[in-house]
C-alpha cells in the first residue's frame, strides 16, 4: 500500500501551516511520526531574565497550570541551596502535602481526559467530580484552586490549621473509595481494555534510549522516581511504594496512574498525621549571591528539571526549565509505530501532555499535491471511537 | 420574526468553540470544570463544539503567542455572523504576566475584536459560567454585548 | 558519599571533576573531548538517562551544560563554544534522548550541533527572523506594521 503523510497539527482544518506531528501512514498504520511544538512558547526563561527572583516566583508557576506547584518547588529549592539555607522541617512537610495534593488533581484529571478520548465521557464526568474535592482542599489551605501562590524562598507562606488536618483526611477517605473504583474499572472494564491493552507499545529498552520520564516509562518496568532516587522537600521520611508495572501499553499507564494516586494519599496522610511543629518561613539573606544550582522533582508527569545560574544582583543570570512532556515527546514516535491512526488519541493522551499541546495535535490532512479531506481534531477523535465501535467496541 | 428566532435559539444554546492560544493550561481546566455536573454550564445550553463554522461564542485563552495569532484570526474569521469573542483570563486580557516577552503578541484584542473579558488566573469556574451567562443576557437584550 | 558516587568519581578520576554538594557532579571538558567524555559516561558507567541540554550566553563564549541522571545522581559534562563559530558535536548517536534538546539550543541560541541528522525549529516560529533571543546581546526585532 502507498504510503501517505498526514500533518497532524494545531487547531484548525483548513489552514496549511506548520504541524506538530506529521504521520506517515501506510494503510491504517502509523510507519513513522515527525515532532513540531512551539505554540504555547511564551519565552518564559528569557523573561525570567528581566524579573527579580520574587516575581519570578509567580511567573515559575504559570509554566503550566496542571503541575504548577511542581515548577514553584523546584524554583524555591535552586534559589534555596545557591542561598546555602535550610527550610525548616514544617515548611517541607507541607511543601510535600501540596505535591501530593496536586500529583491527585492530576491524575484524576487525567483519567478524565483519557475517558474522553475514547467516548467513555462517564468517566470523565466522575473523575473531574471527585478531583473538586482535592482543588476543594488546595483552595482551603492556599486561597486559590490553581496556581496556590505558597511558596517563598525560605519556606512557605501559608500554614496549615487544625481545621485543615481535618479535613484533608477526611477528603482522603473519600478520595481512596472513589480510587478503588477507578482501579476496577480500570482492570476490568472492556471498554477501557479494548482501548488500552497492547496499544501504544514502548519496550523498556525505548523508554531508557528516548530518556523518557514518569508514569509512561513506569508503565514499561522501569524503576525510576525523582522521589526515591534523589529526594527532596519530606520524602525521604514518607513511606511511599514507586509503582510500576511491566504491560508496556496505555493500559500500563492507567494503572501506574490509578495506583500511584493509592500512594499520594498515603503521603499525605502520613504528612498530615507527622506535620512537625515550628515556622514556616526562615529568614533569608536579602542578597543572592553568584552560584549555580540543578533541582528536580517527580511532577505528576515525570522529571521536571530546572537550572538556575545566579550572578549576585536581584534577577537570574539563566534559568533553564524542562518540563517532563518534552522528554517524552521522542518516544512518542516509537509508541505510535505500528498503530493504528484510531489509536493516535489515545497514545499521545497516555503521556499526560499538557492540554494545550493536546489540543492541537489532533488535525489530519489527506493527499499530497492536493488538500484533499481535511479532518478535525475533534473529528479524529470521533473517528477512533466510531472505528473501534465498527468492531464490537462501545463506551 | 426569522431572526428573533434565531437569536432565541443562540441566546438559549450557545455553541462554543474553545481555543488555547498559548495558556499554561489553568483557564483552559477551570472551563472544563465549569463543564462538569457540579456546576454544568450544558443546563444553560452551552456546549463545546469542534469547528468554527458551527459556533456561536469563541472563549479563548492564553496570550496570543506568535505562532497563534494568524491561527487565531482565521478561527475567527471562519466563524458566521453574528459571533461573540469571551476571553478568559488574565493573559487572554492583557498578556498577563508574560508582557514584553518575545514570544507573546499581547491580549487577545490586538488581534480580534473581544466582547467579554473574565479576568482572573485563572478564574474560578463559577466566575466564568457568570461571564458567560452575563454575556448571553446582554445579547437577549438586544444586539451587541 | 554513596557507592554511586564513589563509583562515577572512580571512573572519571582523569577528568576535572568537582562534586558541588552530594548527588551533583560536574566536569569540565573542552568541546573536542566532548564525545570522548560522554561516550565513558554510557559506555562504562551505563548512563542512560540525559535530563536536558542547558546552554547559557556567557558574553565571551556559549557555555553547554549536559545534563545525565545515574541513580539519582546528576552528572553535568560543562564545555563551550566560541559565539563566532557556536558549533559542538552531536550526542544523538549516543543518546537519542538529545534530539529535542539540540534542536532548542539551535533555535533560541545559535548552536549548530554537527550532525545532527533533523535540525529544524523547535519553539520559533518558522518564519522567525528575529535572531536568537537567549543570547545577551540580542534585541527585539523592530514592530512592523502589517
Amino acid at each position: 500500500m502507498s504510503r501517505v503523510k498526514l500533518p497532524i497539527g494545531p487547531q484548525h482544518p483548513a489552514l496549511k501551516e506548520p504541524e506538530n506531528f506529521t504521520i506517515t501512514l501506510d494503510g491504517e498504520r502509523v510507519v513513522d511520526v515527525d515532532i513540531r511544538i512551539g505554540y504555547t512558547h511564551r519565552g518564559i526563561e528569557k523573561l525570567m531574565e528581566s524579573r527579580t527572583y520574587t516575581q519570578n516566583l509567580y511567573l515559575v508557576e504559570r509554566i503550566c497550570g496542571i503541575c504548577s506547584y511542581a515548577h514553584v518547588v523546584n524554583f524555591t529549592q535552586n534559589v534555596e541551596e545557591v542561598l546555602g539555607i535550610q527550610i525548616s522541617k514544617r515548611a517541607e512537610y507541607i511543601r510535600t502535602l501540596f505535591l501530593e495534593l496536586e500529583r491527585l488533581h492530576s491524575h484524576f484529571l487525567w483519567l478524565g481526559v483519557a475517558g474522553h478520548e475514547i467516548g467513555f465521557d462517564t468517566l470523565f464526568m466522575y473523575t473531574w467530580q471527585d478531583r473538586e474535592i482535592v482543588q476543594d482542599l488546595l483552595e482551603m489551605i492556599s486561597g486559590n484552586r490553581v496556581n496556590y501562590a505558597m511558596n517563598t524562598i525560605g519556606g512557605v507562606r501559608r500554614d496549615v490549621s487544625e481545621e485543615h488536618r481535618k479535613k484533608v483526611l477526611e477528603g482522603m477517605d473519600y478520595l481512596e473509595k472513589r480510587a478503588r473504583y477507578y482501579k476496577e474499572v480500570a482492570i476490568n472494564e472492556k471498554t477501557i481494555l479494548a482501548r488500552a491493552e497492547n496499544v501504544g507499545i514502548l519496550k523498556p529498552k525505548d523508554a531508557l534510549k528516548y530518556s523518557a520520564v514518569g508514569p509512561t516509562v513506569r508503565a514499561s518496568g522501569i524503576t525510576v522516581d525523582i522521589r526515591r532516587d534523589d529526594p527532596y522537600a519530606s520524602y525521604t521520611e514518607t513511606p511511599f511504594d514507586v509503582i510500576t508495572t511491566d504491560t508496556c501499553d496505555v493500559l500500563g499507564r492507567v494503572v501506574v496512574r490509578v495506583l500511584e494516586i493509592f500512594e499520594s494519599i498515603k503521603i499525605i496522610r502520613y504528612l498530615i498525621e507527622h506535620l512537625p511543629a515550628g515556622e514556616i518561613v526562615v529568614k533569608v539573606p536579602r542578597k543572592i549571591p553568584e552560584g549555580e544550582s540543578i533541582s528536580h522533582t517527580e511532577a505528576p508527569r515525570g522529571e521536571d528539571f530546572h537550572y538556575l545560574r545566579s550572578n549576585g544582583t536581584e534577577k537570574p543570570e539563566r534559568y533553564k526549565v524542562r518540563t517532563p512532556t518534552l522528554a517524552n515527546l521522542p518516544a512518542i514516535g516509537e509508541m505510535l509505530k505500528g498503530t493504528y491512526l484510531a489509536d493516535v488519541p489515545i497514545v499521545v493522551a497516555a503521556i499526560d501532555p499538557c492540554m494545550g499541546c493536546m489540543d492541537r495535535i489532533l488535525l489530519l490532512k489527506h493527499g499530497k499535491e492536493k488538500p484533499g479531506e481535511i479532518i478535525d481534531g475533534d473529528r479524529l477523535r470521533s473517528y477512533g471511537i466510531k472505528w473501534y465501535a465498527e468492531r464490537g467496541w462501545k463506551a | 420574526m426569522i431572526k428573533g428566532l434565531v437569536k432565541w435559539a443562540r441566546v438559549k444554546s450557545p455553541w462554543i468553540l474553545h481555543m488555547n492560544c498559548g495558556s499554561c493550561n489553568g483557564c483552559d481546566i477551570e472551563i472544563l470544570a465549569a463543564l462538569i455536573p457540579r456546576l454544568d454550564v450544558e443546563r444553560f445550553g452551552v456546549l463545546l463544539k469542534g469547528s468554527p463554522r458551527h459556533a456561536d461564542v469563541l472563549v479563548c485563552t492564553g496570550p496570543v503567542t506568535t505562532q497563534m495569532k494568524e491561527r487565531l484570526k482565521r478561527v475567527y474569521d471562519q466563524m458566521p455572523e453574528p459571533k461573540f469573542v469571551v476571553v478568559v483570563g488574565q493573559c487572554g486580557s492583557s498578556g498577563g504576566i508574560y508582557q514584553g516577552s518575545y514570544g507573546v503578541e499581547g491580549g487577545i484584542d490586538t488581534v480580534i475584536p473581544v466582547n467579554a473579558y473574565i479576568p482572573g488566573c485563572p478564574p474560578r469556574p463559577d466566575a466564568i459560567a457568570d461571564g458567560l451567562i452575563k454575556l448571553l443576557a446582554s445579547v437577549d437584550k438586544g444586539g451587541k454585548p | 558519599m554513596t557507592t554511586t558516587e564513589e563509583l562515577i568519581l572512580q571512573v572519571l578520576r582523569e577528568l576535572p571533576v568537582q562534586m558541588k554538594r552530594d548527588r551533583r557532579i560536574f566536569i569540565s571538558v573542552p568541546k573536542d573531548d566532548l564525545l570522548k567524555t560522554i561516550n565513558i559516561l554510557s559506555s562504562e558507567l551505563n548512563v542512560q538517562h540525559l535530563s536536558t541540554i542547558t546552554a547559557r550566553d556567557t558574553g565571551s563564549e556559549i557555555e553547554i551544560l549536559y545534563h545525565f541522571l545515574l541513580k539519582g545522581v546528576v552528572i553535568t559534562v560543562r564545555t563551550a563554544c566560541s559565539r563566532d563559530d557556536p558549533t559542538v558535536d552531536t550526542i544523538v548517536n549516543i543518546f537519542p534522548g538529545a534530539v529535542l534538546y539540540e534542536r532548542e539550543l539551535n533555535d533560541i541560541l545559535g548552536v549548530v550541533p554537527k550532525g545532527h541528522p533533523d535540525l529544524k525549529r523547535l519553539v520559533l516560529p518558522d518564519d522567525w527572523v528575529g535572531g536568537y533571543p537567549l543570547r545577551k546581546d540580542w534585541k527585539p526585532p523592530q514592530e512592523s506594521e502589517e
